[in-house]
């Protein structure tokens, strides 16, 4: 009787670990790439987008992030790409959600017309055809676009007439390079862009802001999370000290088009989505997923939504009148710091 | 004599099949075996003074041995333990010596360090069988415990619960999962909680292990986010839990509650009602403190003992059935009244909406089932005084109780800390609202201020704390947060709606429905099982349909409580137990009069509606 017993209970056992099996089998498989850190404010936004989306769908989710920006050397982002292929290879998901232009250049290139990987990109400032994607039969995808027009309507309501000049500063990484080629072809008018300023150490960083005074009437910062201390030393610099020491010293003021921008305190920020890139990258899942499509069935898309960041403080320094109508966005989103 | 091949084989199989070692892992007896040597004396040789150092323990397995007080034999045996007083350090008591050629095993009480520590049931055998010796008219002791007749039966049902274990999630999974109304996750819940619950019903492993069955699977099987499926062991109650389980360790380990009992004894009047009222009092101080009606049942039931016995009732008498009564209800049947009497009402505070939840905390608690312990306490009473009345009149007891606490002496240090944290955690409840202090985490720093003055040793915190409930508890609430991310307490609020329209609308005949379908469950499903599947779904249902969840689940754990048959009690399966030798109540009598009780708590809830709105809580 004893042993029927336990026969029975090695029976309820076999039947689990094969409906587990079968379960976690049967689940189609992500893989959710990313360039940055997962305390990067504009990554854990992506991820929120993702969560909402992907929140009780049956799916079996991976996430690698690749920790570019605080190691922006060459070498080192080889060497993460190779892992993450070796991983990815591993574990051989149905798709591959790939975050910023690094994970596209280093990891998803590789995936291009792949038997059974569908590559679906996000956050990339690049063109398609920087990485292939546009002859690629599975590939999609949603291009990151600074919301240009948004962000010249509102320096309009803070920039007097006459006052219209616009420095850009970032640093010198590949993205920078993409969003410098897109501010270049861009029309600013009323605005002037009077340089586009690609900074490598936080000496140039300090010597622009110190300049800019002279040439503009607003600094406009993209990227600076890869700007080394200094020519001898190249470790990078603590992204909240760079927005510090550029908040204390710049005598004019400086927005952004990120959402981190203000989180590391700055003032303003008329940023892109970063919600909307996780949320839509996860529906293309979906409908790749459900619908079995092929990448190619699905159009490559551009960000249409963008989100307000304010710091109170950083307007009253200023002296900044913001329309209300955009402080209530801001802070409706959650998105406005005291 | 050290050991030969053959004898050790002999020994090996024989020392699992001794008294005290039968519980034992195999892996701590294959660490004592090297330890235990054989021995074969000869008639008229000793085998130990009085007076000698106490290092050996010993087992006779063939021969007679006699036990001497100088000249005078008073035990002589032919199987069992000698030497029994090595166990705590000291020396023999008595000459112990061989009446005909015995064969011996000798333990070295050095060697069974381990296994007392991880098995505290064995120094109780060993103390038993010391007991033993001096009791002249004993009984024998059987050697093996096993129940030929029950166990054949008891593994048929659980083969038979088994099989359902399989069928019947493998059912649900197959019924659901074609069907549009549950997603996926919700699904594996169903699958997997019906597994469960059939586990809990058949009572197949202890209550706590499908609770980690569940937890494991929805983690593997990504049925939610892991802070959701773990959110019950970061919960404020698995923390207050956990230090109610240390305070309460610390209260019984110290004697300050055993001390208590014999002190409101030696003081009551004495006649057979007051020692009655006296018995239902310390029932009613004892039960907000310790935190299991096991414990509270294991303390009184001695006390109880020794109080029959000195009083002179007749052997099941009215009387003595009266009195064991008394202790029997008032430590077990004010349970629901006092939020730490119980460790399901824990899992019940748990299960509350977070609103709900910080208005229920101990006074308030108390204070909303005030006018359900007052009902209880005057039928109690009133029907205790018609059932039991009786014209015997008790002898004194005073002196016994006299001596008992003269024997504990002076209050001892560990009393008084225990005493101290007693006395913080209550002067924290009634200070709340000036210190502000959350009430879980005062009680972590007076669980840290017993730890840290050693008042609660290492070894105390691990024994005297429940960890499996604890699981049970952690596991319970991440089932419910759980039920709640897929979505099925809203799927059955829609079903059950019209239990809802009820509740809502006629909540006198709500209560009667709700009392015959716990009562039914209760005679195939055990009471905690009960308590989570009712709290499960019917506070979410409550807190729908407006009416407050802290009356249903307070309600389920009065009604919970119902038994008819002693098996669908474990406290009074275990107060059975503890007294089966001394006989002194009349078990019939117990159970008819429980019936009434269970009536009692009917009319309880009944008399509760009226008061419970007038506090504004219904």
């Amino acid at each position: 009787m004893k042993n029927i017993e336990k026969f029975i209970i090695l029976l309820f056992l076999i039947c689990f670990i094969l409906f587990a099996l079968h379960i976690n089998l049967s689940k189609p498989r992500i893989f959710i790439l990313h360039s940055y850190a997962k305390d990067f404010s504009w990554v854990n936004d992506i991820n929120i987008g993702i969560d909402r989306v992907l929140n009780k769908k049956p799916y079996a989710v991976k996430w690698f992030y690749m920790d570019t920006k605080k190691h922006p050397d060459e070498n080192y982002k080889k060497r993460i790409g190779k892992d993450a292929i070796k991983v990815i290879n591993q574990w051989n998901p149905d798709i591959l959600i790939a975050f910023d232009d690094n994970a596209q250049e280093y990891v998803a290139k590789y995936y291009i017309d792949h038997p059974k990987i569908k590559v679906i990109f996000a956050g990339m400032n690049a063109e398609p055809s920087q990485y292939n994607y546009d002859k690629a039969q599975n590939v999609t995808g949603i291009l990151e676009r600074i919301p240009l027009v948004a962000l010249k309507e509102m320096m309009e309501s803070i920039l007097p007439e006459g006052n219209r000049k616009i420095i850009h500063l970032s640093d010198a990484s590949e993205t920078s390079k993409f969003v410098c080629n897109e501010f270049q072809k861009y029309d600013w008018s009323p605005f002037e862009l009077v340089e586009d300023r690609m900074c490598k150490t936080f000496d140039d960083w300090k010597g622009t802001v110190a300049e800019s005074k002279n040439k503009a009437d607003i600094i406009f910062i993209t990227h600076y999370h890869t700007i080394a201390k200094s020519r001898t030393d190249s470790s990078i610099m603590q992204p909240q000290k760079i927005i510090e020491w550029t908040d204390n010293n710049s005598k004019i003021p400086a927005i952004s088009t990120f959402n981190f921008f203000v989180a590391d305190g700055g003032m303003l920020a008329v940023g892109v989505s970063a919600y909307e890139q996780g949320e839509e990258t996860v529906k293309m899942a979906i409908d790749i997923i459900e619908n079995k499509k092929k990448g190619k069935d699905i159009p490559i898309k551009k960000n249409e939504f963008y989100v307000l960041f304010m710091r109170k403080s950083g307007l009253e320094k200023h002296n900044m009148k913001i329309p209300p109508i955009y402080e209530q966005f801001a802070r409706a989103l959650n998105n406005y710091f005291e | 004599m050290t050991l030969n091949n053959s004898a050790e084989f002999n020994i090996s199989d024989r020392i699992k099949t001794l008294p005290g070692f039968r519980k034992c892992r195999n892996i701590d007896l294959a660490k004592i075996i090297p330890f235990i040597s054989f021995k074969e004396i000869e008639s008229d040789e000793y085998l130990y003074k009085a007076g000698e150092k106490s290092e050996n323990l010993f087992f006779l397995i063939e021969g007679k041995i006699g036990l001497f007080s100088g000249k005078e034999i008073f035990d002589e045996i032919s199987y069992g333990y000698l030497g029994e007083e090595s166990i705590d350090e000291g020396s023999y008591k008595v000459d112990v010596k061989a009446l005909s050629k015995s064969k011996i095993i000798i333990i070295p009480v050095n060697s069974l360090s381990m296994i007392m520590d991880v098995n505290p049931e064995f120094k109780s055998e060993i103390y038993s069988s010391m007991i033993n010796h001096y009791i002249k008219d004993k009984k024998e002791r059987p050697i093996s415990r096993t129940n030929e007749i029950e166990k054949p039966l008891r593994n048929l049902h659980k083969i038979i619960g088994w099989l359902f274990t399989i069928i019947v999630p493998a059912v649900i999974y197959w019924t659901v999962s074609s069907s549009d109304i549950f997603e996926w996750n919700c699904k594996i819940f169903l699958t997997i909680f019906s597994a469960a619950i059939t586990m809990w019903i058949f009572d197949l492993l202890d209550e706590f292990i499908p609770c980690v069955f569940v937890i494991a699977s929805f983690l593997i099987l990504n049925v939610a986010p892991p802070e959701k499926i773990l959110s019950g062991f970061m919960s404020d109650e698995f923390f207050l839990v956990l230090s109610i389980f240390g305070i309460a360790s610390v209260l019984i380990s110290s004697g300050l509650t055993y001390r208590f009992v014999l002190f409101v004894l030696k003081y009551t009047p004495q006649s057979q009602f007051w020692y009655s009222i006296a018995l239902l009092f310390l029932g009613g101080i004892i039960t907000p403190i310790i935190p299991s009606a096991n414990a509270r049942i294991i303390l009184v039931t001695p006390i109880l003992k020794d109080m029959n016995e000195i009083l002179g009732y007749k052997e099941a008498g009215k009387a003595s059935t009266g009195l064991s009564s008394a202790a029997f209800h008032g430590f077990t049947l004010f349970s629901s009244v006092f939020l730490s009497s119980k460790t399901a009402n824990f899992v019940v505070l748990g299960l509350l909406p977070e609103q709900i939840k910080d208005q229920f905390y101990w006074i308030s608690w108390f204070i909303a089932a005030l006018a359900t312990g007052i009902i209880l306490l005057f039928f109690y009473v009133c029907f205790a005084l018609l059932f039991f009345r009786s014209s015997e009149v008790p002898r004194s007891s005073r002196k016994q109780i006299e001596k008992q606490l003269k024997v504990l002496g002076p209050v001892t240090a560990a009393e008084k800390f225990a005493l101290l944290g007693v006395l913080i955690f209550i002067i924290g409840i009634f200070t709340s609202s000036i210190h502000k202090i959350q009430l879980p985490w005062l009680s972590i720093a007076i669980l840290y201020f017993l730890l840290s003055f050693n008042i609660l040793s290492k070894k105390d915190f691990r024994s005297g704390i429940d960890w499996a409930f604890l699981f049970y508890l952690g596991g319970l609430i991440g089932i419910v947060k759980v039920m709640s991310f897929v979505g099925f307490d809203n799927y059955i609020s829609t079903k059950l709606s019209w239990l809802g329209i009820y509740m809502r609308e006629n909540f006198t005949e709500f209560i009667l429905v709700f009392y015959i379908i716990i009562i039914i469950t209760r005679f195939v499903v055990p009471n905690n099982v009960v308590i989570a599947i009712f709290a499960v779904i019917f506070i979410p249902l409550s807190e729908a349909n407006g009416i407050n969840p802290w009356i249903i689940g307070n309600i389920i754990l009065l009604f919970s409580d119902h038994w008819f048959f002693p098996y669908q009690c474990t406290y009074y399966t275990l107060f059975r137990n503890l007294s089966k030798d001394n006989n002194f109540y009349n078990q019939k009598t117990m159970i008819k009069f429980n019936i009434i009780i269970n009536i009692v708590r009917v009319l309880a809830v009944y008399g509760s509606i009226f008061y419970w709105r007038m506090l504004g809580i219904l």
